[in-house]
């Protein structure tokens, strides 16, 4: 016993990592059947108690009930995972989202047939329509209705503008009416290289439609856009990533206009971080979007979201998120324009070698959200034909790391927003 | 897993390999050190392990048909035959070295074994060390396998000799107290890469990411001393980790860093920066080469030789021999011309170090001529250039970076290293190791569970 006593006292930091090793091992076994649940650990790679600090960066302890965790806040998926349950995941919310009946309210249900049924009949004169004002002409995507049979067809009436929340994302079906030219950028096409992983995508013929209430409703009436000055952004709010986050300095905004950002920020986080809220004039503290869009008016916002997500399946997941944030501001400002800006694609190095980070899955993503744009309050707005060439890759010379522009490039984007405004 | 700070390493391969390595008695330990390391070596690396175990062998090879008790009388014949070995062996060694080399400048980059330019360079000190008659035993196949391969070295280094492993023993023994010491070396080298350089080293993305033609003058110079600061950090805790890991395995510790940013002068500077590699080029280049002792013109030409074979050693990019071009330079005047300043004037070593050695290591790290050039003129902005898009660039990023920056000078003085290494068996050092460790474990965890660390936007 003396003996151990000895030995011990001579190896003090091999004991202590020893011993809080041990103990952060208990804390994992512990939560194993709350906190940790949904974790997933290689034994052969990493030990059991990394679920332990993997639960700390994601606010996860023992105690969190998995399910209350997953409502609010998606977790981020471990990237290093190669388990084929995502494509599984991919195909049940697929599944469920051909499902038009599935939304939340009875009355969802009774108002989705007569679309299905219109979708059914108009499908060959409203197909053009919609892919000259989402596609520009890349044409590689064919879109396939599979309606189910239903009777009674009756036009959409108009209905008047209502903030309805809860109603189903993806319907497999065409959309009534298309938002003419000039109203929303058209989302800029990008070519493919075959190296997207397609546990990040969703199945080639999802189709998102527009709503025919609420929100995301489209409406017989349309703002088109058209060129302002500085000036116009002085009551803007720019909400991003690392890429908002240059823009900021190096933009040469106008002084009064507002950003919030943080780098690797996501849809599925915007809500939840601390944020920075800087203003052009060069003042920033830290705070959350939440806080922000409480205690100031906006009357332009702008969305600029979409990259860091890319490595998270899938786009109906993204889409669906989206959707749900621009709810919320909306409720917030129900008085702002709100301009989904679509991602910004990236150089051909990347988008032909990184299986996440790439203009495939960029486009397929930017298509989804431009569907959301309503062309009345919402807008979708694409600076890429800004920036790439005709294959739709970032052009090298703006960049450094072929996803951020550089410093002096950023007039590009300002630009842009100059030219592409919405004015009510 | 060839990473040190890697959960797979540091939970599952240590562990594993030193219960199995301490169990083992002390005659099998070299086989075992050889068998881990190679599955080390092989785990990240495939098929490359091939290459490692070739030359392995073939250098053991050499080695043992050219060893002779160091001062019997040799015929001629043998001492021309021993010649002849010698050098084809280390012709050989150069050339696989230089070819690989090419083939990742010019091929495909991951062709490059990893650490080979360190193995390699082992082998060739192996082998003239022989020639030398500098080992007084026949080196063992299994020890001299282990001393080619042995995992803490194999990747970055340290360059040690066959000598310094002590592998004449009988077998090899483990103390408690090599295994405690070790343990905090590697913990502090831990700490020092994954806290300090790994943190500090993400400025230097935010300014090539901005753009050189964009970023202040402030901002340029910041941005020399993160990167500095990175490489430094990243070097000196890796090759702690690597001296603690040797010392778990009953080897000494190998220095392979004495406060270069300390140094009194550039020369000094790399008498303290990389030791062992500094010392590998003065015994096997500059010294057989004719070192200082043939005159001032033939020891210049000595010091540019070693220098610009310095920078090819480094990377084969035109960047890293004009890199080595400069620092031959700098080395030759402070030699011939500045030689008397320094050690008249105090600190003006000092302060050549912390001017010229950060604008050295721009050089070291932009590979781009033009983005080179275009850094410079950020630099030393009276040289005309592009105009500055946000002057203020550089407040924003000293609100962020500015913690970093203040722990990385303090660590460059010496007394703040020897402060914790003197008290590294108190109770407040244990805590604080400990602290040390599970904190970079957790920034360790969480980049691998993001698995895209880099690529945050």
């Amino acid at each position: 016993m003396d003996n151990l006593k000895k030995i011990l006292t001579k190896i003090p930091l091999l004991l202590t990592l020893v011993l809080t090793s041990l103990a952060l091992s208990l804390v994992a076994y512990a939560g194993r059947d709350r906190g940790y649940r949904d974790y997933e650990v290689d034994p052969a790679q990493e030990p059991f108690l990394s679920v332990v600090l993997t639960g700390l960066h994601d606010h996860v302890y023992p105690w969190t009930d998995p399910d209350r965790k997953t409502e609010k806040e998606e977790p981020e998926p471990e990237a290093g995972d190669k388990t084929e349950e995502s494509s599984e995941a991919k195909e049940e919310e697929s599944g469920e989202a051909a499902e038009p009946s599935e939304g939340e309210g009875g009355s969802e249900n009774a108002e989705a047939s007569p679309e299905e049924t219109s979708s059914e009949e108009g499908e060959g004169t409203e197909e053009p329509s919609q892919e000259e004002s989402e596609e520009e002409g890349q044409g590689e995507e064919t879109q396939e209705a599979e309606p189910e049979p239903e009777p009674e067809p009756e036009p959409e009436p108009e209905k008047p503008w209502e903030p309805t929340i809860g109603s189903h994302a993806v319907v497999l079906q065409n959309q009534l009416t298309a938002i003419p030219d000039g109203v929303c950028s058209p989302v800029v096409g990008a070519k493919d290289y075959g190296v997207a992983d397609s546990r990040y995508r969703s199945p080639e013929d999802t189709v998102y439609n527009t709503d025919t209430e609420g929100l995301f409703a489209m409406r017989n009436f349309y703002y088109l856009q058209t060129s302002v000055d500085s000036s116009y952004f002085s009551d803007a709010l720019f909400i991003g990533d690392s890429r908002t986050g240059g823009f900021s300095i190096y933009g040469n905004m106008n002084e009064n206009c507002s950003f919030i950002y943080k780098e690797s920020l996501s849809v599925y986080t915007v809500f939840s971080e601390m944020l920075t809220y800087r203003k052009s004039n060069g003042t920033s503290y830290s705070n959350t979007l939440e806080e922000i869009l409480t205690t100031n008016t906006f009357d332009k916002i702008y969305i600029c979201l979409g990259v860091n997500e890319l490595g998270i399946p899938d786009t109906i997941r993204y889409y669906e998120r989206y959707r749900t944030i621009l709810e919320r501001i909306h409720e917030m400002q129900p008085d702002a324009i709100l301009y989904i800006q679509g991602v910004m694609h990236v150089s051909e190095k990347k988008s032909s070698e990184d299986d996440t980070y790439n203009n495939t899955i960029i486009v397929e993503r930017n298509k989804a959200v431009a569907t959301l744009a309503n062309g009345w309050n919402i807008f979708y707005i694409d600076m890429n034909s800004a920036v790439c060439d005709d294959n739709g890759n970032l052009l090298p010379e703006l960049s450094s790391d072929g996803v951020h522009l550089y410093g002096s490039q950023y007039g590009r984007w300002t630009e842009f927003l100059k030219g592409h405004a919405i004015v009510r | 897993m060839v990473l040190f700070s890697s959960m797979e390493f540091i939970f599952r391969f240590l562990p594993v390999f030193m219960i199995v390595y301490w169990i083992t008695p002390s005659r099998y330990k070299s086989a075992v050190l050889f068998g881990g390391s190679i599955l080390f070596y092989a785990s990240g690396e495939g098929l490359l392990v091939l290459v490692l175990l070739f030359t392995t062998l073939a250098n053991y090879l050499v080695g043992a048909v050219n060893w002779d008790k160091p001062g019997r009388r040799r015929s001629r014949g043998l001492k021309a035959q021993r010649r002849q070995y010698a050098l084809a062996m280390v012709g050989l060694d150069i050339a696989i070295l230089v070819g690989f080399k090419l083939l990742s400048a010019f091929v495909r980059p991951s062709l490059l074994p990893i650490g080979i330019s360190f193995y390699i360079f082992k082998m060739i000190s192996f082998q003239m060390d022989i020639y030398w008659d500098r080992l007084e035993e026949q080196p063992g196949f299994m020890d001299t396998a282990a001393y080619f391969t042995m995992f803490p070295q194999l990747t970055q280094g340290p360059i040690m000799r066959f000598q310094e492993g002590r592998f004449y023993q009988e077998g090899r023994r483990v103390t408690l107290r090599q295994v405690e010491s070790g343990l905090v070396y590697f913990v502090m080298g831990l700490g020092m890469k994954v806290l300090l350089a790994d943190r500090i080293g993400l400025l230097w993305n935010d300014i090539s990411r901005v753009g050189y033609d964009s970023i202040s003058t402030p901002l340029a110079w910041m941005g020399a001393f993160a990167y500095s600061f990175q490489l430094y950090f990243d070097f000196w805790g890796y090759s702690l980790m690597a001296g603690g890991l040797g010392m778990m395995l009953g080897f000494r510790f190998i220095e392979n860093f004495d406060h270069p940013y300390a140094a009194n002068g550039i020369a000094d500077f790399y008498r303290r920066w990389h030791k062992t590699l500094g010392a590998w080029f003065r015994d096997y280049i500059y010294i057989p080469l004719g070192g200082s002792r043939e005159g001032a013109l033939s020891t210049m030409g000595n010091l540019m030789i070693v220098w610009l074979l310095t920078g090819f050693w480094h990377g084969s990019s035109w960047n890293f021999i004009l890199w080595g071009l400069v620092l031959g330079v700098l080395i030759v005047m402070e030699k011939f011309i500045f030689r008397w300043f320094i050690d008249h004037i105090p600190f003006l070593g000092t302060i050549f170090v912390w001017i010229l050695i950060p604008l050295t290591w721009v050089i070291f790290a932009i590979t781009d001529l033009k983005s080179l050039v275009l850094y410079f003129t950020r630099l030393f902005p009276f040289f005309g250039g592009a105009v500055t898009v946000y002057s203020l660039d550089f407040v924003d990023y000293l609100k962020d970076y500015w913690p970093l920056f203040v722990s990385s000078i303090l660590l460059c003085v010496p007394s703040t290293f020897n402060l914790i290494v003197n008290f590294r068996k108190s109770r407040a050092a244990i805590i604080v190791l400990t602290v040390v460790f599970w904190i970079s474990v957790y920034f360790i965890n969480s980049s691998a569970a993001n698995a895209f660390m880099y690529f945050k936007f």
